[in-house]
C-alpha cells in the first residue's frame, strides 16, 4: 500500500490513497466535518472555514478539512472542544447577517445552512447591530433569481462558471461584508448550464425562477430516471409532488455519465409531462374531426383495417415508424408486432440520417462501433477532436466533459468544423472547410496524417505546394498526441454527400490510428436512438445491407407500395421539410398515431392513441456510449393512456399470433437474450448508474 | 550610524542615475553577474541574515532557496503596496533612491534565474510610480537592465505594476492574483509561491526595503551587514514613526537600538503637552503596547518585540497619547480592517465589521457589560479560523487595548459615554 498513507481521525486509524483531501478522507469513513464553500465536483477555495478540525502538530490553529491533503501519520481531531467552538463560531458569523425567513425559503428542508446549524450551530446569536440588506429578489437572468441576503459567499456558483462551463459569468462583486454575486455590469447570465447553480447553491439564494414558490421540498419524492431530452443520457432525479404531479428534474451524479451536472434544455423540460394538453384517451377519425372513444373500440377498429389491408395489398402494404424516444421495451415490441404479427419487415425510427446505406457505408459504419468509446475515456484522451460535431448543440453535457478533460486531464483539443462553436476557443487546433465539403474534409486530414510531412506527394489537394507543405504541417502538429477520441456528428446535417459521409470518417479514423489508439463517439439524434439502432428498427436494404431506404423516401416515391402506417411518437408531418409529405400521409388507408400531444402528425391521423411518457412507464434508454440505462414509472399516465408497448401487445390480441408480454422486466430479459447488441445485458448487472455491454466482454 | 539605506538623506540628488553611479551604484550587480554564481549570491544573503521587511520577518536566503532549480521561467515580484496604516517607509526608499530598488531587483532576479521581475506599487504613489518608471528607463538605456548586461549573456527586464486600492493585494498571494490582473483574493496555500506563483511559475516575492538592503550586502559581504544589529536581527530598519511627536517621519535605525532612541532623539520626543499613552510597534496589525518606561526600552529588533508581547513587523510606529480615546484609535483600526476585509472568507468578513460595530457603539454610549467578553469572544472567533493573516491582524489590537485599558472600556460602559467627548473631537 505505498499510495496509501494511514491517519489517524478521532482515534481510528484509516488508510487511504495519498493525495486524498482530509475531507474526503473522513466522509469515505463515514465521519462528518460539516461544509458549505467545498463540493467534491469543484476544486477547493478554502472560504468559509466550516470544515475546521484540530490536526496535532499544527501551531496555527485548525486548519481547513477540504484543502488539507492527508499525510503519513496525520492525527486528526473533528469532534474536540476547540474543533466545536470553532465551528459554533463560523456558524453565527454565517448568521449574523442572514435574513431568517426559512418559513418562506424554497430551500427550506433540504437546506445544508439549517441542517449544519441545527447539527453545529449555537443555539442563539449576539448580534445585535442592524443587519445588512439588499434587494431581494433580483432576476440574475432569464433562468435563476438571487437572493442576496440569503448568499453565503460560498463560492459555489463562482466557481462553477470559472471552472465547469468556463464562461465566468457569475462573480464577485465589491469587497469585504458589501461582497456579494453578481454578473459583470450586471449582463443577464445566460448559459445552457445555468440550472446546475441552483443545485450547488448551498442555501436558498440561487432559484430557478420556474418553479419559486411552487413547492415545499418535504412534500416531494425523488424518483431515479435519465434524461429524455437527448443521447448523452444524462441522470437524473424526478421530484414528484403528491404522487401525480413532476416539479423538477434534479441531478443524479453518474460519475460515468453526467458527473453530476445537468443542462438547462433537460433540466427544465419536465412541463410537458404534466401538460394539460396531453391526450388522455384514444381518438377515433369522424370526418374532419376526432371522437374519443375507448381502448377496445379503437383497437379493434385499428385490428380490422389492418388486416383487410394485409389481405387486399399483403403484408408489405403496411409500414411503422417508431421515435427513437421509445424505450428499448417499445421498440422491440414494436418490431416484433410488425414483424411477426402483420409479418412486414418495413419498419425505421424517425429521426435519424435520411440515407441508405451502401454496403460499404455499412462497413464503415461497423468500423466506427467497435471503437465506441466510453465517455469517461475522455478524461485519458491525449487529443479530443470534435469532427464536424458540435456537442454544445446536440449533447450538451457532454461540453462539460471535455472541458473536464482539458482543464483537468491535459487533453488537446481540435475542432474541425465549418463554423466556430462554443468550444472553439478552446481549441488547440482548428481546420474549416465548407459546410458541405465535409467528406473531402476528412479525407484530406487522413492524406495528411498518412504523408511524412517533407514530402508533398498528394496531388489531391489543389494548393500550391507551400501551402500544402504548411497544411501538411499543421495536421502532423494536430494530431501529434494519442490516445484519441473522435466524436462526430451522425446526422450530417447540412453535407451534401452524406452518403460518402461515414466512410469518410471511417477513413479519418483508420489514417489516426497509425498516430495513437481512437475511440469514437457519435453525437445522435434522441435519447434512444442507440437503441433503436441496435434493435434493428431499420428497413432492410436491397443488397443484404441492413439500412434500406428511409420511410420517408419510400412513402414519397410514386410507385409506394404502402398503404398503412402506424407512426409511433415520430413527428413526420412537421419535421420533413418537403410540403407534399403530409399529404402522402393523408393519402394512406390507414394511419395510427401513438401520441402525446395532438400533433402535426397526429391531426392527420385516422385513429390517435394517447401514449405514456417516459416519467410514466418503466424501461431503458441506450445513451450514446451504449451504456443502458433504467427510467421507472414515476406518476401515473394521464386518463387511461398506456405504454407504447402495451397498446401493441393488446392490439396483437385481435391478430392469430397475439404477443404476451406483460412486465418490461420481461421483455428486456428477451433482448438480453436475443438481441446481439446486449447479450448478457441481464437488468441485474445494469444496476442504478446503468451498464455498457462492451465493458462487460474481457478486454 | 552611517545610513546603509538611507544615503540619499546625506546625498543631494542620489535620485539620478549618475549620482548613483558615483556612489558605487550597480557596482554589486556587475559583481554579481560577472563573478559570482547565482547560488553564491543566495548563499551571501543567507549568510548575512537579512529577514523580509514586510512584515513576518522571514530569513530572506532562505526564501530564494525554495526557487526549484529547473522550472523556468520564475519570476521575482517586489512588494511595493505599502498600505498598512502606519507604515511609510517604502515610499521614501523609491521615491529618494529608486536605483538601489532596482538594482536590488537585478540582484534578487538574477540570483533566482529570472529574467522579469515586477514591481506591484500600491497605485496611490502616483508619482513615485513615475519616478520608478523613469529610472527604469534610465537604467535600460545605460545598459544596467535589458539584454545581455555588462556581455554577460544575462536578460533582465523590470516592469513597474500599479495597485488598483486595496491593502489585501499587500498579501503576496492576492498580490499574484491582482498582478495577473484578476482581483485579489488569497490564494489557498499550498502550493506556495516559491512552486507556483506568478502565472503558475516559481515566485520570489519581497518587501522592497529587503530588496534595497541588497545591493549593500553583496558588495560589502555578509561579515559586513552582520557587523549592523544583533545576532537574531542583523542589519537595519527603517522605523516610520507618527503621530505627536516633534519630527514624525523615517528614520533608518540600527537594529538592538533602543525605542526610547527613535523617539527621544531621533523624533525629537513627543510634542508639547504630549504624553506617550500607548504606541504601536509595527503597524496596525501589531498590538498596541502602554507607553511604560519599560516598553519605551524595548531594543528595536525582531525579538525585542517578540518577547514584549507585539510584533516589530514592518516597524512602524504610532504613538498614542494621552488625550485620545482609546477606544477611538480602535475604532479607527478597526474600521480599517472592516474595510478592507476581501470578503473571501467568513470569520473576517462577517467578524470584523462586527467587531467595529460593537466598538463603534461602545465607544458612543451605548455599550453593555456583556460587550467586552463579547469582543474578545469574537476575536477568539477569527483568530486563526480566518484564510490570511489580515483576519488575524484585525484582532490583535482589540485583545490588545481591552487587556491594556480595560478601565477605559469599564468606564464607557459604565458611564454610557466617552469620557474624553470634548477632546476626541478637537483631535479628530
Ligand atoms: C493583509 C496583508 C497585507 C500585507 N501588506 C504588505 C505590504 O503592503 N507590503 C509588504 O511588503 N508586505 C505586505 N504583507 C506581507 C506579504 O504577504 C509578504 O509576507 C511580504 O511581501 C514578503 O516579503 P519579505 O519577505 O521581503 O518581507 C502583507 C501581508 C498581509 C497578510
Ligand atoms: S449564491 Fe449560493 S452558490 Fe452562489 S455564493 Fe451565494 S450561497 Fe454560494
Ligand atoms: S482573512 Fe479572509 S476575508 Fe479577511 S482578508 Fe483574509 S481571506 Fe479575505
Ligand atoms: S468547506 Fe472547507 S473552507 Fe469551506
Amino acid at each position: 500500500m505505498e499510495d496509501h498513507v494511514t491517519l489517524r481521525v478521532d482515534g481510528d486509524e484509516m488508510q487511504v490513497p495519498k493525495g486524498t483531501l482530509l475531507w474526503e478522507a473522513c466522509a469515505s469513513h463515514g465521519i462528518d466535518i460539516p461544509i458549505f464553500c467545498y463540493h467534491t465536483k469543484l476544486g477547493p477555495v478554502g472560504a468559509c472555514r466550516t470544515c475546521l478540525v484540530e490536526v496535532e502538530g499544527q501551531t496555527k490553529g485548525p486548519i481547513t478539512a477540504c484543502s488539507t491533503p492527508v499525510a503519513e501519520g496525520m492525527v486528526v481531531r473533528t469532534r474536540s472542544p476547540i474543533v466545536e467552538k470553532a465551528q459554533r463560531g463560523i456558524l453565527e458569523f454565517l448568521l449574523l447577517n442572514h435574513p431568517l425567513d426559512c418559513p418562506i425559503c424554497d430551500r427550506a428542508g433540504e437546506c445544508p445552512l439549517q441542517d449544519q446549524t441545527f447539527s453545529y450551530g449555537p443555539g442563539t446569536s449576539r448580534y445585535i447591530e442592524p443587519k445588512r440588506h439588499h434587494v431581494k429578489p433580483i432576476a440574475l437572468g432569464p433562468t435563476i433569481a438571487l437572493d442576496r441576503e440569503r448568499c453565503v459567499l460560498c463560492w459555489r456558483c463562482v466557481r462553477f462558471c470559472a471552472e465547469v462551463a468556463e464562461d465566468k459569468s457569475i462573480v464577485l462583486l465589491d469587497r469585504g461584508d458589501h461582497t456579494m454575486v453578481g454578473t459583470f455590469q450586471e449582463k443577464p447570465y445566460v448559459s445552457n448550464f445555468s440550472g446546475n447553480v441552483i443545485e450547488l447553491c448551498p442555501v436558498g439564494a440561487l432559484t430557478g425562477r420556474k418553479q419559486r414558490f411552487n413547492f415545499r421540498p418535504w412534500e416531494l419524492q425523488n424518483h431515479p430516471s435519465v434524461c429524455p431530452h437527448c443521447p448523452m443520457g444524462c441522470n437524473i432525479n424526478v421530484s414528484v409532488r403528491k404522487n401525480d404531479e413532476v416539479i423538477r428534474f434534479l441531478s443524479r451524479d453518474n460519475p460515468e455519465v453526467d458527473d453530476s451536472w445537468l443542462c438547462d434544455r433537460g433540466r427544465f423540460n419536465f412541463e410537458f409531462i404534466n401538460s394539460p394538453e396531453r391526450l388522455r384517451s384514444p381518438l377515433i377519425r369522424r370526418g374532419d374531426s376526432f371522437e374519443e372513444t375507448s381502448w377496445s373500440e379503437a383497437l379493434e377498429y385499428i385490428a380490422n383495417r389492418l388486416q383487410s389491408i394485409v389481405e387486399e395489398h399483403g403484408p408489405a402494404a403496411v409500414a411503422g415508424v417508431a421515435s427513437p424516444r421509445l424505450t428499448n421495451e417499445d421498440l422491440f415490441v414494436f418490431k416484433r408486432f410488425m414483424r411477426d404479427v402483420v409479418g412486414t419487415a418495413a419498419v425505421d425510427h424517425y429521426p435519424r440520417p435520411q440515407v441508405a446505406l451502401t454496403s460499404r457505408e455499412r462497413t464503415a459504419l461497423q468500423a466506427l462501433d467497435d471503437k465506441l468509446m466510453p465517455i469517461a475515456d475522455l478524461n485519458g484522451a491525449g487529443t479530443i477532436v470534435l469532427l464536424g460535431a458540435d456537442p454544445s448543440e446536440r449533447e450538451p453535457v457532454l461540453e462539460l466533459r471535455i472541458r473536464q478533460a482539458i482543464n483537468r486531464h491535459s487533453a488537446q483539443l481540435v475542432v474541425v468544423n465549418p463554423h466556430e462553436i462554443a468550444l472553439s476557443s478552446r481549441a488547440n487546433a482548428t481546420f474549416d472547410y465548407a459546410p458541405e465539403r465535409f467528406a473531402d474534409m476528412c479525407h484530406q486530414l487522413a492524406r495528411g496524417l498518412l504523408s511524412p510531412v517533407s514530402t508533398a506527394a498528394t496531388g489531391a489537394i489543389s494548393t500550391t505546394s507551400e501551402a500544402l507543405e504548411a497544411f501538411l504541417d499543421r495536421v502532423h502538429r494536430s494530431f501529434a498526441n494519442g490516445p484519441f477520441a473522435v466524436i462526430y456528428d451522425d446526422s450530417f446535417a447540412g453535407v451534401i454527400d452524406k452518403g460518402d459521409a461515414l466512410s469518410a470518417v471511417a477513413t479519418f479514423v483508420e489514417a489516426l490510428q497509425s498516430i495513437g489508439s481512437v475511440g469514437t463517439l457519435p453525437l445522435l439524434d434522441d435519447c434512444n436512438s442507440m437503441g433503436a439502432r441496435d434493435l434493428g428498427i431499420l428497413p432492410d436494404g436491397v443488397d443484404g445491407a441492413s439500412w434500406g431506404m428511409p420511410f420517408v423516401q419510400r412513402l414519397s416515391a410514386p410507385d409506394s407500395p404502402i398503404r398503412a402506417a402506424l407512426i409511433l411518437g415520430s413527428n413526420l408531418a412537421r419535421d420533413e421539410p418537403d410540403p407534399g409529405f403530409a399529404a402522402r400521409l393523408r393519402d394512406l388507408d390507414l394511419l395510427v398515431v401513438h401520441e402525446l400531444f395532438l400533433t402535426d402528425t397526429a391531426r392527420l391521423a385516422d385513429v390517435i392513441l394517447p401514449a405514456a411518457s417516459f416519467a410514466e412507464k418503466t424501461g431503458t434508454f441506450t445513451n450514446t456510449e451504449r451504456r443502458v440505462q433504467v427510467i421507472t414509472e414515476t406518476v401515473p399516465s394521464p386518463g387511461i393512456a398506456r405504454a407504447d408497448w402495451e397498446i401493441l401487445v393488446d392490439l396483437s390480441q385481435y391478430f392469430d399470433q397475439p404477443l404476451s408480454y406483460t412486465l418490461p422486466q420481461q421483455i428486456w430479459d428477451e433482448i438480453a437474450g436475443r438481441v446481439a447488441a446486449y447479450r448478457g445485458l441481464s437488468l441485474s448487472k445494469i444496476g442504478p448508474t446503468g451498464a455498457r455491454p462492451h465493458a462487460l466482454q474481457p478486454a | 550610524m552611517e545610513p546603509i539605506l538611507f544615503k540619499h538623506t546625506e546625498i543631494p540628488d542620489l535620485d539620478r542615475l549618475e549620482v548613483y553611479v558615483d556612489h558605487h551604484g550597480y557596482a554589486a550587480f556587475r559583481r554579481a553577474i560577472t563573478e559570482l554564481q547565482p547560488q553564491e549570491v543566495t548563499q551571501i544573503v543567507s549568510d548575512s541574515g537579512l529577514a523580509g521587511r514586510g512584515g513576518a520577518g522571514f530569513p530572506t536566503g532562505r526564501k530564494w532557496s525554495f526557487i526549484p532549480k529547473s522550472v523556468l521561467p520564475t519570476y521575482l515580484v517586489v512588494n511595493a503596496d505599502e498600505s498598512e496604516p502606519g507604515a511609510f517607509k517604502d515610499r521614501e526608499l523609491m521615491e529618494r533612491n529608486p536605483h538601489q530598488l532596482l538594482e536590488g531587483v537585478a540582484i534578487a532576479a538574477f540570483a533566482i534565474g529570472c529574467q522579469k521581475a515586477f514591481i506591484y506599487i500600491r497605485g496611490e504613489f502616483l508619482y513615485i510610480g513615475e519616478i520608478l518608471d523613469a529610472a527604469v528607463a534610465e537604467a535600460y538605456a545605460a545598459g544596467y537592465l535589458g539584454q545581455n548586461v555588462f556581455g554577460s549573456g544575462y536578460n533582465i527586464e523590470i516592469v513597474v505594476h500599479r495597485g488598483a486600492g486595496a491593502y489585501i493585494c499587500g498579501e503576496e498571494s492576492a498580490l499574484l492574483d491582482s498582478l495577473e490582473g484578476y482581483r485579489g483574493f488569497p490564494r489557498l496555500r499550498p502550493p506556495f509561491p516559491a512552486i507556483k506563483g506568478l502565472y503558475g511559475q516559481p515566485t520570489v516575492i519581497n518587501n522592497v526595503e529587503t530588496i534595497a538592503n541588497v545591493p549593500h550586502i553583496v558588495r560589502n559581504g555578509a561579515d559586513w551587514y552582520r557587523s549592523y544589529g544583533t545576532d537574531q536581527s542583523p542589519g537595519t530598519k527603517v522605523c516610520s514613526i507618527s503621530g505627536p511627536v516633534n519630527r514624525p517621519g523615517n528614520y533608518e535605525m540600527n537594529m538592538g537600538t533602543t525605542f526610547r532612541e527613535l523617539l527621544e532623539d531621533r523624533a525629537g520626543g513627543m510634542r508639547e503637552g504630549k504624553k506617550l499613552k500607548a504606541y504601536i510597534p509595527g503597524g496596525a496589525s501589531a498590538p498596541m503596547l502602554p507607553g511604560t518606561e519599560a516598553n519605551i526600552d524595548i531594543s528595536l529588533s525582531y525579538e525585542g518585540y517578540r518577547e514584549a508581547g507585539s510584533s516589530f513587523g514592518s516597524a512602524s510606529f504610532i504613538i498614542i497619547p494621552d488625550d485620545v480615546c482609546i477606544l477611538r484609535a480602535q475604532l479607527s483600526l478597526s474600521e480599517f480592517f472592516a474595510h478592507e476585509s476581501c470578503g473571501k472568507c467568513i470569520p473576517c468578513r462577517e467578524g470584523t465589521p462586527w467587531l467595529a460595530k460593537t466598538v463603534r457603539r461602545i465607544e458612543s454610549g451605548q455599550g453593555r457589560e456583556e460587550d467586552l467578553p463579547l469582543l474578545l469572544d469574537i476575536c477568539d472567533n477569527i483568530l486563526g479560523r480566518s484564510f490570511c493573516a489580515l483576519g488575524d491582524f484585525s484582532t490583535s489590537n482589540i485583545v490588545a487595548s481591552v487587556k491594556y485599558f480595560y478601565d477605559e472600556y469599564e468606564e464607557h460602559i459604565r458611564s454610557q459615554a466617552c469620557p474624553y467627548a470634548h477632546q476626541a473631537r478637537a483631535v479628530a
